[in-house]
C-alpha cells in the first residue's frame, strides 16, 4: 500500500497487512497509556479540529489522541454556526489558512465529498471525522480493531448490522474493510426504507461477500452472529409516525435477546445510543461497545502518529 | 501434515480437514474433508491444542530444584496431558524478576517441545521489564521468596507496574498468620483469606488498570465478587484447578490428606460445584493446573502441591462425561481463552498463536478419545517428580494424540 497522506475513505486501507500494522501500534499506544510510559513523538505539532456537524466524543478522540502524544490542538465546534463560514468563506479557503497554522486537520462536515475536496487543495494531512452520510473512516478502522481485539480473529465471521443501514455512515465505512478478510457473511437488518445503498450492496457482491436481508432482527441472526453491529433508527428519517412505530422495537436489544447471542459473540455500536440498546445490556459480557469507544483513542493515536512522525 | 476429523472449537463443532505447514508449523487451511489424514482420528474429537497457564516446571538457571522436575521432563508430562503451550510461574530459587534474569530463563526453556510463556516475579523490592511479559505477584506466603508483609507494601509496588498482566495468589497474609495454630492445613487457609485477598486484588486491578488474573480460584463465596468486578467493566479472568474441581474436603482420609495438601487448599462440597458451574457459564476462565511437581518424599513431610499436566487431558474427558460439558465449552477454557492468554507475549513465528484451529493459528491440536477409560498408573506418569493425585482413578476418556506444529505426538498403550 501506498504510504497515505490524507485519510479521506476507508477504501484506502485495502492491504491486510498495513492494517495489521496499524492495531500492533494502537496496542502498543494502549499499553503505554495504562503504564504512564507514553513518550511525545508528535511534540510541537498541531492538530485542527474542524467541526461543521455537532461531535463531542470524536472531536474529543481526536483531540485525546494528539495530546497524548505530546502535540497541540487548535480547536473549533459548531463551525456551521460561529465561524467565518457563516460569512460565506468557502471550505477551501478555511483549509488554505488553517493548514498554515496546524501540522494535520480533522475535519467533520454535514455535506459528503467535504474531506476529499480539503485533501485536494491542502498541504497537510486530511482527516475524514465523518462527512454527511458519506464516510467516517476513523470510526470503521475502531470498529475493525475492536473486533480483532475482541474475537482474535477477522476471517470468517458472521456480521449482522443492524438499525440505519442507509444513512450510517460508520456501516458505509466498515464493510470495505470487512471485505478484505476471507469467509466474511453479513445480516443486513433494516426497515425496507433504510436498507443498504444499492451501490454498497453492488460493491459486496462485485467482492463476492456473501449477505442477506431482513426487516426482522430473527433468532436465526441472533444465534449465529458473531458480531451485532446495532446503528440508531432515527424517528426523523420515517415518512410517518405509524411506519416508525411499527419497526423500531423489533430493533432494541434487551437482556433476554442479548443472551440468545452465542456467548463469545459482541455487541457493538459507535454512539451515541438513545433506546436501542437496553441499559441492562452493559453489564452483559458480550457488551463491548464502550470498550469500542476507548479503543477509538489509540487508533487515533496511531493513526496520527503515522500521518505525523 | 492433514488431520480429518470431527473439529471442536470454542464457538462451533464441525467434520472437517486441518493442513499444516511442515514448513511454519502454522495452519494453512481448514476445509471439507476428503477422506486423507495422517492421524487415524476415527471418533475422537479434534480440539486447538490445550494450554495450561499455570504450572511451576521448578528450573531456573541456579538447576537446584531439578531432581523433581525440568524444562524437558514438563514438556514431556505436557504431551502426555495433551497440553501444547504452558506458562511458567516464577517462585523459583533464582528468581526472573528483572530483564538479565528473565532471558538467562527464557533461554532454557529451548528444550521444551510444548511452547513455554515465562511469568516474571513481582516481589517487594522489584520492578517492570523493560520487555512486555506477564507478571505474578504473590500476597501470602507458599513456595519460595516472593512474598508481601502487608497490604500496603504490595500496592506500593502493583502501584509501579500499572497496566501490567498481573496474576495473583489470592490469600490474605493476615488471616493466614491468624490461622497458624488451627489443626488442618485447609482450617489454617481459610476461606476467607481467598475471598478478603480477591477483594484487595480486585481493587488494585481496577485502580492500577492491569489486566487481572486471579489464580487457582476455590471459594464459592468469592465468585459474586468477580462476577460483579467482570461486570463493571474491570479486566480480570479467573483459572481454576482440576484439583478443586475434582475434590473437595469431605473426600480427605488421614491416607490422602498429606498428597492432597495444596495452597489454596481443598474447599468444601458446596464450593467445587460452584467453581463447576461458574467454569461452565464463563465466570471462570481457564482451567489451569498450578501442576507443581514435589517428590512423594517432599509431600509426607507436608509439601503442599500436586503434580497434574500428564492427566489434563483426561481431566477434560471428566468434565464432558460427569458434568456435560459440551466440545466447546472444554476447547473454550482449555484452548481459546488460555490461548487469548498468552497472545501477546508470544513470538511472531507463532502467527495469530494458540487456542483456535482457523488458518494462521499455530498448528498445534489435542485428539481426545472420549471411548477408551484410563486408569491413571504411578509409572505411566512422565513427570519427574512421578506421581498423580489421580493414581487408580479410571477417567472416561484419554488422550490420543498431541500435535505440536504439524508433527504429532502419539499416544501409546490404550489409544485405539
Amino acid at each position: 500500500m501506498e504510504r497515505l497522506k490524507h485519510v479521506i475513505s476507508a477504501r484506502q486501507f485495502d492491504d491486510p497487512e498495513f492494517l495489521l500494522g496499524l492495531f500492533e501500534s494502537a496496542n502498543a499506544m494502549d499499553r503505554d497509556d495504562k503504564f504512564r510510559a507514553l513518550t511525545d513523538p508528535l511534540r510541537g505539532r498541531i492538530l485542527a479540529t474542524l467541526f461543521y456537524e455537532p461531535s463531542t466524543r470524536t472531536r474529543f478522540s481526536f483531540e485525546a489522541a494528539m495530546q497524548k502524544l505530546g502535540g497541540g490542538v487548535l480547536t473549533a465546534e459548531n463551525m456551521r454556526e460561529s465561524s467565518s463560514a457563516t460569512k460565506g468563506e468557502t471550505i477551501a479557503d478555511t483549509v488554505r489558512i488553517v493548514s498554515g497554522y496546524a501540522d494535520a486537520i480533522a475535519i467533520r462536515h454535514f455535506e459528503q465529498g467535504t474531506a476529499a475536496e480539503a485533501a485536494r487543495i491542502s498541504p497537510v494531512p486530511i482527516i475524514n471525522a465523518g462527512d454527511g452520510v458519506g464516510e467516517h473512516p476513523t470510526q470503521a478502522l475502531t470498529d475493525v480493531y475492536t473486533i480483532k481485539k475482541e474475537l482474535g480473529r477477522l476471517s470468517g465471521l458472521r456480521v449482522a448490522l443492524v438499525g440505519d443501514l442507509l444513512n450510517g455512515r460508520t456501516i458505509h465505512s466498515l464493510l470495505p474493510l470487512l471485505c478484505l478478510y476471507k469467509d466474511v457473511q453479513f445480516d443486513l437488518i433494516s426497515p425496507w426504507q433504510l436498507r443498504l445503498p444499492l451501490k454498497h450492496r453492488e460493491y459486496l457482491l462485485e467482492k463476492h461477500a456473501t449477505f442477506r436481508e431482513s426487516e426482522k432482527l430473527g433468532s436465526e441472526v441472533l444465534e449465529q452472529a458473531d458480531v451485532l453491529y446495532i446503528t440508531r433508527v432515527q424517528k426523523e428519517r420515517f415518512a410517518s409516525a405509524e411506519e416508525y412505530e411499527s419497526v423500531k422495537d423489533a430493533y432494541i436489544l434487551d437482556a433476554a435477546m442479548a443472551n440468545r447471542l452465542k456467548p463469545e459473540a459482541i455487541i457493538m455500536h459507535a454512539l451515541p445510543r438513545v433506546n436501542e440498546i437496553s441499559p441492562e445490556v452493559d453489564d452483559n459480557a458480550r457488551a463491548a461497545y464502550f470498550r469500542q469507544a476507548k479503543n477509538g483513542l489509540y487508533i487515533r493515536m496511531a493513526l496520527l502518529k503515522y500521518l505525523l512522525a | 501434515m492433514r488431520v480429518e476429523g470431527l473439529i471442536a472449537n470454542h464457538d462451533r463443532v464441525f467434520e472437517g480437514a486441518i493442513e499444516i505447514s511442515d514448513e511454519t508449523g502454522l495452519i494453512t487451511s481448514v476445509g471439507p474433508k476428503t477422506g486423507k489424514s495422517d492421524i487415524e482420528v476415527g471418533d475422537a474429537i479434534i480440539f486447538p491444542g490445550f494450554g495450561d497457564i499455570h504450572i511451576h516446571a521448578r528450573e531456573d538457571a541456579g538447576g537446584s530444584q531439578m531432581y523433581k522436575e525440568d524444562f524437558t521432563t514438563t514438556s514431556n508430562a505436557a504431551l502426555h496431558g495433551g497440553v501444547t503451550q504452558v506458562a511458567d510461574m516464577p517462585n523459583n530459587p533464582v528468581a526472573p524478576v528483572d530483564d538479565a534474569r528473565y532471558a538467562e530463563k527464557e533461554k532454557l526453556t529451548a528444550k521444551s517441545v510444548v511452547h513455554v510463556t515465562l511469568y516474571a516475579g513481582i516481589g517487594p523490592e522489584t520492578e517492570p521489564l523493560t520487555r512486555h511479559v506477564p507478571y505474578k505477584a504473590f500476597m501470602g506466603p507458599s513456595v519460595g521468596d516472593l512474598f508481601f508483609a502487608s497490604q500496603e507494601q504490595l500496592e506500593g509496588q502493583i502501584a509501579k507496574y500499572r497496566g501490567r498482566n498481573v496474576s495473583f495468589h489470592c490469600e490474605d497474609p493476615e488471616i493466614l498468620r491468624e490461622s497458624k495454630g488451627e489443626p488442618t492445613h485447609e482450617q489454617r487457609r481459610p476461606a476467607r483469606a481467598e475471598i478478603t485477598a480477591t477483594e484487595f486484588a480486585l481493587y488494585l486491578i481496577e485502580k492500577y488498570e492491569l489486566q487481572g488474573k486471579l489464580c487457582h480460584y476455590s471459594t464459592e463465596g468469592g465468585l459474586p465478587k468477580i462476577a460483579a468486578a467482570k461486570a463493571r467493566g474491570v479486566t480480570v479472568t479467573a483459572e481454576v484447578t482440576p484439583h478443586h474441581l475434582f475434590f473437595d474436603d469431605s473426600m480427605l482420609t488421614d491416607e490422602n490428606r498429606l498428597a492432597l495438601q495444596m495452597n489454596p487448599p481443598l474447599r468444601g462440597p458446596a464450593d467445587r460445584l460452584a467453581l463447576i458451574e461458574a467454569l461452565r457459564n464463563g465466570l471462570l476462565d481457564y482451567v489451569a493446573t498450578d501442576h507443581a511437581p514435589h517428590t512423594l518424599e517432599e509431600k509426607a513431610t507436608g509439601v503442599s502441591g500436586v503434580p497434574l499436566l500428564d492427566t489434563y487431558g483426561a481431566f477434560a474427558t471428566w468434565l464432558m462425561q460427569e458434568h456435560r460439558f459440551t466440545p466447546q465449552e472444554i476447547a473454550r477454557v482449555c484452548a481459546f481463552n488460555p490461548g487469548r492468554f498468552v497472545k501477546e507475549f508470544l513470538p511472531a513465528e507463532l502467527g495469530e498463536g494458540f487456542g483456535v484451529i482457523a488458518p494462521g493459528y499455530v498448528g498445534s491440536l489435542t485428539i481426545l478419545d472420549l471411548k477408551s477409560p484410563w486408569l491413571v498408573k504411578r509409572e505411566e506418569m512422565r513427570t519427574k517428580c512421578a506421581w498423580s493425585p489421580f493414581e487408580g482413578f479410571t477417567f472416561p476418556g484419554r488422550v490420543k494424540a498431541t500435535v505440536i506444529r504439524g508433527k504429532s505426538y502419539l499416544q501409546s498403550a490404550g489409544a485405539r
